[in-house]
């Protein structure tokens, strides 16, 4: 009548058998639950000598505990396999290219900038800045390019409508006198900007440039010292040995004036920009005592850089802003 | 200009290098080359001569010269003749100056009985080689002597001028034709120079000659003249002219007055030997030739520039090769004399040019300054803009450099008035009339183009427009997609608030910075998606910015939140209620965040209804419930005091 074991053997028989979730909530139905055979047993406890009725209790609850372990394992085996089933056939193929957040791009111009005015200020070269519209003494006069003089055709000019005295600068030495006219040397600077030359444009020519201007200022600044700073410029911009050459060159700012030839290693000489000892007209012009102070001004094409450093070939490129070139950098 | 290789051979004593070995001379000593072709027997230098050494060297003895240094080697002048004495009595010619300042030197060789006819070959080729039309002797051996010597030089049929020069200002509507243009009448004024008769103008000053007083094949005796004159004003002339010639561009430049001593003895040399002529007198006006400049060089100087020591000894051997003469000379310095022709040597810095290069630059060394050490002081104006670029290449957009100008179209579509613009005066091109007044006209050509490639289209832009007649540095952002409107406004006004965020800038105002692109605009630029652009004065932002961070200790208790919906009328602006509740919050109100706007079905018309989360915390203790809703209460209030309604 109380076959307990009759009870264990078929329980086990039956969790043996199971194989989800639903039908060990079946088992527990069947012999845990309310009207399981564990209660119908339970149930019929009270019809047991009252002798037998203690061993008898202590069966069934051991038999309880039994059925409750064995279901847990169950369970536990299934949430496993369940886990298993979900990624079986899904797992990750690790070859499989990465989803990439949407992500903008510098123009390469900027980074050109940048890193030219890392290796300066790293040499303790200033950032000074000016007006992209300037005035004709800035970009004329005070750099020794009087009015109604041929030196002045050697840059195409855009003049202001209305106003006589002003144009788009033509070099980014407009700068020079300026900064000068509020410091004092000892005194290094660079100035990255944008210039402009009245050319109509096409493959090879362009209206507008980038400029950087280079300047420093001291009572001994020698022409060897221009050759030794401008050569670890060029060596830390390229990352290879640079040889360097000048070349005589006239400014009107400058005095020597040198045009500057480089060479990558294995490559072949290229013109990259024009320097020279600051004319003592200019520091006149920037209210400096004359025959004081000496140093060197350079100015370097910054498309020109650009160009070689990313090989680029055309320079209308730069102000296309065509996202398939604006994205290679 | 062009040079003949065959012909500068003729000055230099002994050999020559190479063609190709002389460019690189050249090059490494003098001037650049832009070009060497081959031309018959000859090969042809274009070299670009720049404007300090136009007087003397766009001529073949002023680059022999520049050759003989370099190698060196000795020069030999070419054949001349000695002049008549100039006699202004004795000269069936007069002269008349009006100015001298105008035409510091006029000098007429009157060269009676020769035979015009073509050139000999050897003169044509070299005329040719240079770019030079040959036309007939006189006027071919006048263009080869200015080639030779730098002094352009012009030839007049003596009987077509009445026996009188008159160097003068013109007459203003005065007019003249040239030797080329046969039919055109050229418009004098008076700030142009001509060489007159008594009758006509027989020139135009330095720049071209008159067709009626030109050689013929029936020419017997003319008059060569050789002068000087104003650069200013043959500049000023040309340019309004807009005639360019080989002569006004030497006269433009500067000319040694005694240079026209040289060029006439040639010419009449010349002359004499092709066509027969001889030169019966010589008409000389002039200023008082000026003399030589004297300049002093100090060794220190010329160490402490260069930052080599050149012995004194090698720097005057260089100096006297040029030409100088050396007047003084002690311990600390030589005192100069530049020979006449050199222009350009003026200073003590002109010297040590000289000096440097013929020295030799490849051999300066390389020598870093010493300098006291410190670091330079950062400009914050660049280091921000970098910043602000970082951010927006972070968020996904690229950045685009545009053009600085605009065109007539652009002015157009974008419907701006003349009033709006900065006008350039002179522009070559029609899409380089006008300054960018704003950072957008540009970036939407940029979506245009880019949509052909892409379905949506981010980019930025930092750069100068120009408005009110001033220069101002400008942010743009710009985003154009499929999506709606809407979304792509407030991505694009999330992404300023980022930036403005990213620069520490406060309470920076992002409404009507932030706006959609109107259809019409779009349709008539030919973009068919949404588009919406951020443009913003960036300079006040760039000195507001604060790169200081402070830590806030991190309050360890816990938050409260609430929910508060307000119903309002459509037309405020949403900042309105935000602005409320933060100022009835208070300090324990920490964070005040919109999540919905709704209006339409359910809501009387008009209306709409702003669903806040609010979050209250204190840095010091937990908020009881009381608390929380007695600021909260006070919000309610607050909200009900400007008249909208808040819904349970």
């Amino acid at each position: 009548m109380l076959d307990l074991n009759k009870i264990k053997e078929e329980a086990k028989e039956a969790l043996d058998k199971i194989t989800n979730n639903e039908e060990a909530q079946e088992i527990f139905r069947r012999y845990l639950g309310k009207n399981g055979e564990v209660a119908r047993v339970f149930a019929l406890l009270k019809e047991v000598a009252m002798e037998e009725r203690q061993t008898l209790g202590q069966e069934m609850n051991e038999l309880k505990k039994e059925i409750e372990v064995l279901l847990a394992e169950k369970k536990e085996l299934f949430k496993k396999e369940l886990k298993r089933l979900e990624t079986m056939g899904d797992e990750i193929d690790l070859t499989r290219p990465g989803i990439k957040p949407l992500m903008g791009h510098l123009h390469p111009l900027t980074l050109v900038q940048r890193q030219v005015a890392e290796i300066f200020q790293s040499m303790g070269f200033e950032i000074a800045q000016g007006p992209e519209m300037e005035t004709e003494w800035y970009n004329f006069d005070a750099l020794n390019m009087p009015k109604d003089h041929p030196v002045r055709e050697m840059q195409d000019t855009f003049w202001l409508k209305g106003n006589q005295k002003m144009l788009m600068r033509t070099q980014t030495s407009a700068v020079q006198v300026r900064y000068m006219e509020k410091h004092t040397p000892p005194l290094r600077i660079i100035a990255p900007g944008r210039i402009f030359r009245n050319e109509a444009t096409d493959a090879t020519h362009e209206c507008q440039f980038y400029q950087v201007e280079g300047l420093m200022v001291d009572q001994n600044i020698s022409a060897s010292n221009f050759k030794a700073v401008i050569e670890e410029f060029l060596e830390r911009f390229f990352q290879t040995d640079v040889e360097i050459r000048l070349r005589p060159s006239f400014f009107p700012f400058t005095e020597p004036s040198f045009e500057i030839d480089a060479k990558r290693k294995g490559g072949k000489w290229l013109e990259l920009m024009g320097a020279g000892m600051v004319n003592q007209n200019v520091f006149a012009a920037a209210k400096y005592p004359r025959d004081k102070y000496q140093g060197f001004a350079f100015g370097v094409g910054l498309d020109r850089l650009a160009m070689l450093k990313y090989n680029i070939n055309e320079i209308r490129l730069f102000y296309q802003n065509d996202l398939r070139f604006l994205r290679q950098f | 200009m062009k040079y003949s290789y065959n012909w500068l051979k003729d000055y230099i004593v002994g050999a020559m290098p190479e063609p190709k070995k002389l460019v690189d001379v050249l090059m490494g000593r003098s001037f650049e080359i832009d070009s060497l072709e081959k031309k018959g027997s000859d090969w042809v230098l274009d070299i670009k001569v720049l404007s300090n050494r136009a007087a003397d060297c766009l001529s073949h003895i002023g680059i022999a010269r520049e050759i003989a240094v370099i190698l060196p080697r000795k020069m030999k002048m070419p054949a001349m003749v000695s002049l008549p004495k100039a006699n202004k009595k004795a000269s069936v010619l007069k002269v008349k100056i009006e100015n001298l300042k105008d035409c510091p030197r006029y000098a007429a060789l009157v060269i009676k009985g020769v035979k015009v006819g073509a050139s000999p070959q050897w003169l044509k080729s070299r005329l040719e080689a240079c770019g030079l039309q040959a036309i007939n002797n006189i006027v071919d051996i006048t263009n080869y002597v200015m080639l030779e010597t730098g002094q352009p030089l012009h030839a007049f049929d003596a009987d077509k001028i009445g026996g009188q020069i008159i160097v003068r200002r013109a007459k203003k509507g005065e007019l003249i034709k040239t030797l080329d243009k046969e039919k055109t009448n050229i418009i004098l004024d008076e700030n142009v120079l001509v060489i007159a008769s008594q009758k006509e103008p027989l020139a135009i000053a330095g720049i071209k000659g008159g067709l009626n007083s030109g050689i013929t094949e029936q020419t017997k005796d003319i008059v060569v003249e050789a002068a000087n004159f104003s650069p200013v004003l043959i500049r000023r002339a040309s340019q309004k002219l807009k005639i360019r010639t080989d002569a006004s561009w030497r006269f433009e430049n500067g000319l040694d007055l005694r240079l026209i001593d040289l060029a006439l003895a040639r010419v009449a040399y010349l002359i004499k030997e092709m066509a027969g002529g001889e030169a019966e007198s010589l008409v000389n006006v002039s200023v008082v030739l000026p003399k030589a400049k004297q300049i002093r060089l100090d060794f220190n100087y010329l160490a402490s520039l260069l930052g080599v020591k050149i012995s004194p000894a090698v720097a005057i051997k260089i100096l006297e090769s040029v030409g100088c003469r050396v007047v003084k000379i002690n311990q600390q310095s030589v005192l100069v004399e530049a020979p006449s022709g050199r222009l350009d040597l003026k200073t003590a810095e002109d010297l040590i040019e000289e000096i440097g290069r013929f020295w030799g630059y490849e051999k300066l060394p390389k020598i870093f300054p010493q300098v006291i050490l410190a670091a330079p002081i950062i400009n914050k104006n660049w280091a921000r803009e970098n910043g602000i670029k970082d951010i927006l290449a972070g968020l996904g957009f690229c950045e685009a450099y545009n053009y600085t100008f605009i065109g007539e179209k652009d002015k157009e579509i974008f419907d701006y008035s003349n009033s709006d613009l900065l006008e350039i005066a002179n522009p070559v091109s029609e899409t380089n009339k006008f300054l960018r007044p704003s950072l957008a006209v540009h970036l939407l050509k940029n979506v245009r183009e880019n949509l052909k490639n892409f379905s949506q289209v981010n980019l930025f832009e930092i750069g100068k427009v120009f408005v009110q007649q001033k220069e101002q540095l400008r942010l743009a952002i710009i985003v154009a997609g499929k999506k709606p409107t809407s979304d792509l406004f407030f991505q694009a006004k999330g992404v300023l608030e980022t930036v403005m965020n990213g620069l520490g800038v406060d309470n920076f105002s992002l409404t009507d910075i932030v706006k959609p692109v109107n259809s019409a605009l779009l349709e008539k630029l030919g973009i068919k998606v949404n588009v919406v652009v951020g443009e913003m004065d960036l300079q006040e932002v760039l000195q507001s910015a604060n790169e200081q961070k402070k830590y806030q200790p991190i309050s360890v208790y816990p938050v409260s939140l609430r929910d508060i919906a307000i119903l309002m009328p459509q037309s405020v602006p949403a900042i309105e209620a935000m602005e409320a509740i933060k100022t009835a919050g208070g300090d324990l109100l920490v964070e005040v965040e919109l999540f919905d706007i709704y209006s339409g079905p359910g809501l009387p018309a008009g209306k709409k209804n702003l669903a806040f989360h609010l979050v209250y915390q204190s840095p010091e203790k937990t908020l009881s419930t009381e608390e929380v809703n007695t600021i909260h209460q006070k919000i309610v209030q607050a909200v009900e005091q400007a008249g909208w309604e808040v819904r349970k």
